[in-house]
């Protein structure tokens, strides 16, 4: 019974330093291209997924100049971790260790529908 | 007689713009001697670009802070390089070992400018970075923003010959920033909707507009690095 316990504080233990992102080089970066379609302007565009997110970008692919912006939200809620970033063309933010899993979106401000492309990092 | 002046004129008027055109390509020249000629600009949503060596001709030419000896204080600090490696490398080509440190903010903000293939990007010590290619950056294009909670911060790259940027919100209120290492910040109370400024000598200003997200829940804890 007390192995049991103990193993049972180890694991939870680990679990803990895991979100504190205290092992960072425990897994590689993942690379998680999202979007890349038309998008209205204002509309937001992310995959769905939540991960541990440690970059964001949004990149417009075409000819001329599209305000894009990125952003994180707390995964399954509509609340930002941080307010938008935005720019010309391309930006792109790296974010701290967080308590709880995001969701990656992009956008754009300019005109009626352009490709974004997001890019998330986790 | 009248002809014969205004021949003149012409022929005076067209020697001024050779005298100028031949001044400007001069300083271009004297400015990047050894510099490879501007490449073709990065595609970011390919993820793939190797980051250049140098800056090129065309960044060297229109971006004195690129011009000057790197220092150890242009090196970006650890969060941002490796950010600057992961990212602005593979999209864009910049080169975080060619970056040199435009300005410090009141609020101990640093900016880089990074060079990359045939973009130039914006670095922040706090985690933001935005890029342009280096030919959008003369049209004003290389601006970026983000709301914070006593307003709006925004910022951007300007080229040689700017010494300050107007930012401009709905109501007719106006900002203006300092230009310094060809970069620009400012912390402002209302809601940008456009920057302008003039570049030294020209006879028009450039100004574009720009779109601050709507306002939305937001994680109450600052998060930054």
């Amino acid at each position: 019974m007390d192995r049991l316990a103990h193993r049972a504080a180890l694991a939870a233990a680990c679990a803990l330093l895991g979100v504190l992102g205290v092992f960072p080089g425990a897994a590689a970066a993942t690379n998680n291209s999202y979007c890349g379609v038309l998008i209205s302007n204002g509309t937001w565009c992310g995959d769905g997924t939540d991960h541990f997110y440690t970059s964001n970008s949004a990149t417009y692919p075409g000819t001329g100049d599209v305000w894009v912006c990125e952003r994180l939200l707390i995964a399954n809620t509509s609340t930002q971790r941080e307010s938008p970033v935005c720019a010309y063309n391309y930006v792109s933010q790296t974010f701290s260790p967080y308590v709880w899993q995001t969701e990656a979106e992009v956008t754009h401000y300019t005109g009626v529908n352009h490709t974004v492309n997001g890019l998330g990092v986790y | 007689m009248a002809s014969l002046l205004r021949s003149l004129g012409k022929l005076t008027a067209l020697g001024a713009t050779v005298a100028l055109l031949g001044g400007i390509a001069g300083a271009s020249e004297a400015a990047a001697p050894d510099a490879p000629p501007p490449p073709a600009p990065a595609a970011p949503q390919e993820h793939a670009a190797t980051p250049i060596d140098a800056p090129d001709q065309a960044q060297l030419a229109l971006l004195g802070v690129l011009r000057r000896e790197r220092q150890a204080s242009d090196a970006l600090p650890d969060g941002a390089r490796a950010h600057a490696d992961a990212r602005l490398g593979p999209d864009v080509g910049a080169n975080a070992g060619l970056s040199r440190r435009a300005l410090r903010t009141a609020l101990g903000e640093d900016l880089y400018v990074v060079p990359g293939r045939g973009w130039v990007c914006l670095a922040s010590s706090e985690g933001p970075s935005s890029c342009t290619p280096t030919d959008r950056i003369e049209q004003g294009y290389a601006v970026a923003l983000q709301r914070i909670p006593s307003g709006v911060r925004i910022g951007g790259l300007v080229p040689d010959g700017v010494a300050r940027a107007e930012v401009r919100g709905a109501g007719g209120e106006t900002a203006t920033a300092t230009a310094e290492g060809n970069a620009w910040r400012a912390d402002v109370p209302f809601e940008p909707v456009a920057v302008a400024w003039t570049r030294e000598g020209a006879a028009s200003e450039v100004a574009v507009p720009v779109h601050v997200p709507p306002v939305a829940p937001t994680a109450p804890v600052a998060t930054g690095p």
